[in-house]
């Protein structure tokens, strides 16, 4: 708590400016965020895009950072914010960012699967979204988690005339925090605001997307599911994850406090209090592996503060996405696999 | 919405608390914290009431109240069931409104 | 007195550990807020808080305070109605909050629990040994062990059906005013007989010790059967509870009443169709399934004999459900779209009809607020009305407010006088003890002020509670 007005300052001063200067929250002027995309074939344009917000592609980064903040004192604990801007900015000015820790090159493997299960899903179910690659936006919502709506606006108009550009309409999201802040926050300020935003799961589960197991069989049997909050309170969104994950033939257990009640994963506070972030992330984490030690999640921001706790507690997170990604089985081949 | 728009409508909307506390044990950070009562819903509330009618300055904890909120709403669940139905975390939310560009011009220790 | 916040959290640190001090204006102005609404004084607010995490601690927080002087006032959840848990002058809080550890022996017949542990949290863990919490406020999320226990209230139930906690109260870790640290009473299943301490400290509201540990008897979880009955007014539910307790039928553990408007908003809220007048919901109890039918049974034949427009068990559980949540519902109402200003009326059985249209005149013909609106519900069965005076604006200012308490406090206690009552949930000091100097002998008050000066001689504990300063 000492330090805690010196640090914020810090925080959201950094934060503003990266994203006033380059559009990205952690002052990336690189792209960082297109190359999990590469050999999709994605159109650049399209009535419906594909947005993913950057969210599952700043998880290594934010990893790498988190990993060289804590092995600092915390008595060093206003310093190391300024460290760990220090260091974005570093990165940001890097031709080739080179993420070192194995925790963020495993992250980084996750959110790629995850991504790219999300689009093999939508492909089966007949939609090919557009993706706009380097060109994507990130949304702007960490900005109005902290407070600078007045700075939201216009970098979401910027982000709404891109679109417009692009000829869109509707906007498929893949996290639950870009989807709100395009959903809720987007039309209280941007003129003329008309785009649908629909999460992925809304639309498979729609569709009523039957998966099968790959042959390999490499999926676990049981999962337990955590709900993030966003999803949960904000997007009422728990039938859906459990929907789509059962038709994947894997069997969902609740741990305590879930739908409604889920127990937050610690994330929204760890760019300042990584510290208590962690403490809600553990304490969160101990009660999903109560019932399995295999936990479902559906937010990259779940996905990686839980997965800080798998080595001490013998625990894997799955992004759902992930889950797509090794379970799709195109509707020909599964059709053959049954005949 | 003006600042001062703005001021008014957040001490209205927490003036409507009746402090029942339903929403202390379910917040995760209390939780965490071995149960402090200013690290909860109730306590981030009580103090942005404070630091809105001038009796708190804008200095360390109060900046840790405001920002230590995980936004997760766990609050608003039963505070719609069993309390007031407040909208605990878009005032706590606002309250970082109002905050956010003191803290990004880095001015000192004021009231609000 | 000046004081010096450095030196105090610095001396306060030896005892707890740095971070289990708080001295920042945010932590004690938290703490100070109670459920009063109006707004906190300069002499409400602490120089401190402090969180001891076991009797040793609070032992030496609680020597040197006497050693400085220093007011010490006890915070469980803060949630008290009659102000007990607003500090009446400056000095420090003393947060129960870290004492929570729940140990359950069913081979010894009782659990413990620390002070600081909230109801619900025990509920839940007794439920796996089959075993009932016997406290049921509607604040049980955060209401404490302690705070239950210090003023001794079962809060919602029958007494005459449960009793209250401390009759289940097998014996308790206490420190005093000066910091001792006592041991009471024993770990048989068996209360003892005869002048035990358990007792005395039991329903003290925090004047003469600070409780830190519980131990009570397990309790066999009961079976229940809900009743719903429907009146086309309030006062033939009063003469239901007056003519049961005259025949000597053995109560439900839980009887409840809502009024007519009551009702009416309650039963809308769940979406149920609007009763035509008030009604009346029971939770029969025994201790096995077939005693539970054969009791509810016998009660819906007492029923029967009543001027009601319908009584039936009800089998639906989820119409049972909606029933009993709009209680809850009404609660919601009158507090979310107004103020809301309570009592708590406990008379004479044989008054009690006299003493519901008392109430209803007092909040009707209130002088410090023209006109509010009476509603009334509460656990007729035990008998208690709430009768609350609703004033449909959150536009009240603070001395009006108080002002409403105040007149609300007064006229009330005035009911519970002359018809023979003494509250039962609410406690008896801070805001009551007005109501206790007129209920009862000025002897009365004499020996409480005695007893108080010998356990704590430089009044250190909650200072102000039994003086009446509000």
């Amino acid at each position: 708590m000492k330090g805690s007005r010196a640090l914020l300052s810090q925080a959201l001063s950094v934060m503003k400016s990266n994203i006033e200067r380059t559009g990205d929250p952690l002052g990336f002027q690189k792209d960082y965020w297109s190359s999990w995309a590469e050999g999709l074939e994605l159109p650049r344009q399209g009535k419906i895009m594909l947005l993913t917000g950057r969210m599952y592609q700043m998880l290594p980064y934010v990893s790498e950072t988190t990993n060289m903040v804590t092995r600092m004192k915390p008595l060093l604990a206003v310093r190391s914010a300024g460290k760990i801007l220090e260091m974005g900015r570093r990165l940001a000015g890097e031709k080739a960012i080179r993420l070192k820790a194995r925790g963020a090159k495993e992250i980084k493997k996750r959110g790629v699967s995850a991504l790219r299960g999300v689009v093999s899903a939508l492909k089966a179910a007949g939609i090919v979204p557009a993706y706009l690659y380097d060109e994507e936006p990130y949304s702007g919502v960490l900005l109005y988690d902290v407070g600078l709506e007045k700075e939201v606006i216009p970098h979401a108009e910027k982000v709404h005339g891109l679109l417009k550009r692009h000829g869109v309409e509707e906007v498929i999201t893949l996290d639950p925090h870009t989807t709100f802040v395009m959903r809720e926050v987007y039309p209280k300020g941007v003129r003329h605001y008309d785009l649908r935003v629909r999460h992925y799961l809304e639309i498979l589960t729609e569709k009523g997307m039957a998966l099968g197991k790959k042959e390999q069989n490499d999926l676990p049997d049981r999962f337990v599911i955590h709900d993030s909050c966003v999803m949960a309170r904000d997007l009422h969104l728990t039938r859906q994850p459990r929907e789509l994950a059962r038709s994947v033939d894997v069997e969902i257990s609740e741990p305590e406090n879930s739908g409604v009640n889920t127990a937050c994963c610690g994330g929204p506070v760890e760019y300042a209090f990584g510290e208590l972030s962690c403490r809600i992330s553990a304490a969160r984490s101990r009660e999903l592996v109560k019932e399995c030690k295999q936990v479902l999640v559906s937010c990259p921001i779940c996905l990686l503060n839980l997965s800080k706790h798998e080595r001490e507690l013998g625990m894997r997170v799955w992004d759902l996405g992930e889950v797509l990604d090794r379970a799709y089985l195109p509707r020909a081949s599964k059709t053959d696999s049954n005949g | 919405m003006t600042i001062h728009e703005l001021k008014e409508l957040l001490l209205k909307e927490i003036g409507r608390c009746r402090a029942c506390r339903f929403c202390v044990d379910v917040c995760p950070t209390y939780q965490t914290s071995q149960g402090v009562e200013t690290f909860s819903s109730f306590g981030r509330l009580q103090s942005l009431r404070s630091l809105l009618m001038g009796t708190l300055t804008l200095e360390d904890s109060i900046s840790y109240a405001l920002y230590s909120c995980l936004q997760c709403k766990r609050c608003e669940v039963i505070c719609k069931s069993k309390g007031q139905n407040l909208d605990i975390c878009a005032l706590i939310q606002k309250g970082r409104t109002l905050v956010s560009q003191r803290l990004v011009e880095g001015v000192g220790h004021e009231r609000i | 007195m000046e004081m010096k916040l450095k030196e105090l959290a610095a001396d306060l640190a030896r005892f707890t550990g740095e971070e289990h001090v708080f001295t920042d204006r945010p932590a004690a102005m938290v703490y100070a807020r109670d459920v009063m609404p109006y707004d906190l004084e300069d002499y409400n607010i602490p120089y401190a808080v402090v969180r001891p995490g076991d009797a040793t601690e609070i032992s030496a927080i609680l020597r040197y305070a006497n050693e400085k002087q220093l007011p010490v006032h006890i915070h469980g959840s803060g949630t008290s109605l009659v102000g007990l848990a607003r500090p009446k002058t400056n000095g420090i809080i003393l947060d129960t909050g870290r004492l929570q550890a729940i140990h359950v022996f069913p081979e010894r017949g009782y659990f413990e629990a620390g002070a600081g542990t909230h109801l619900a949290k025990i509920r839940k863990a007794l439920a796996p040994h089959h075993a009932m919490l016997p406290i049921f406020p509607g604040s049980e999320l955060v209401a404490t062990l302690g705070g239950a226990v210090a003023v001794n209230t079962s809060a919602h139930a029958v007494d005459a059906a449960l009793g209250k906690p401390g009759d289940y109260v097998l014996g308790l870790e206490v420190v005093l005013p000066t910091g001792e640290i006592l041991q009471t009473g024993t770990e048989s299943p068996r209360k003892p007989a005869g002048i035990e301490a358990t007792k005395f400290l039991v329903g003290s509201e925090g004047l003469l010790c600070i409780l830190t540990k519980i131990r009570m008897r397990l309790v066999p979880m009961p079976q229940s059967i809900p009743i719903v009955a429907y009146y086309s007014k309030t006062e033939d539910i009063l003469g239901t509870v007056m003519g049961m307790y005259r025949q000597g039928i053995f109560p439900p553990m839980f009887f409840e009443y809502l009024d007519e408007k009551a009702a009416k908003v309650g039963f809308e809220a769940v979406g149920l169709s609007t009763p035509a007048g008030a009604v009346a919901m029971m939770s029969v109890h025994s201790w096995s399934m077939a005693g539970a039918e054969a009791q509810a049974s016998e009660f819906l034949a007492f029923l029967k004999t009543q001027p009601i427009m319908e009584a039936k068990i009800v089998e639906d559980k989820e119409e049972w459900e909606k029933i009993w949540s709009s209680r809850a519902e009404a609660g919601n109402y009158v507090y979310r779209l107004g103020y809301t200003f309570g009592s708590e009326i406990t008379p004479r059985v044989d008054k009690l009809k006299e003493a519901y249209q008392d109430a209803k005149s007092v909040v009707l013909n209130l002088k410090s607020y023209k006109n509010p609106e009476f509603y009334s519900f509460g656990h007729i069965g035990a008998p208690t009305i709430h009768a609350y005076a609703f004033i449909p604006t959150k536009d009240i200012p603070n001395d009006v407010k108080r002002a409403i308490v105040k007149e609300m406090r007064e006229k009330t206690e005035e009911i519970n006088i002359r018809y023979g009552g003494c509250g039962g949930e609410w406690g008896l000091t801070a805001q009551r003890i007005s109501f206790l100097k007129k209920r009862y002998d000025p002897a009365y008050y004499e020996l409480l002020v005695k007893i108080k000066n010998v356990v704590d001689p430089n009044n250190i504990l909650n200072r102000g509670n039994l003086e009446g300063w509000v």
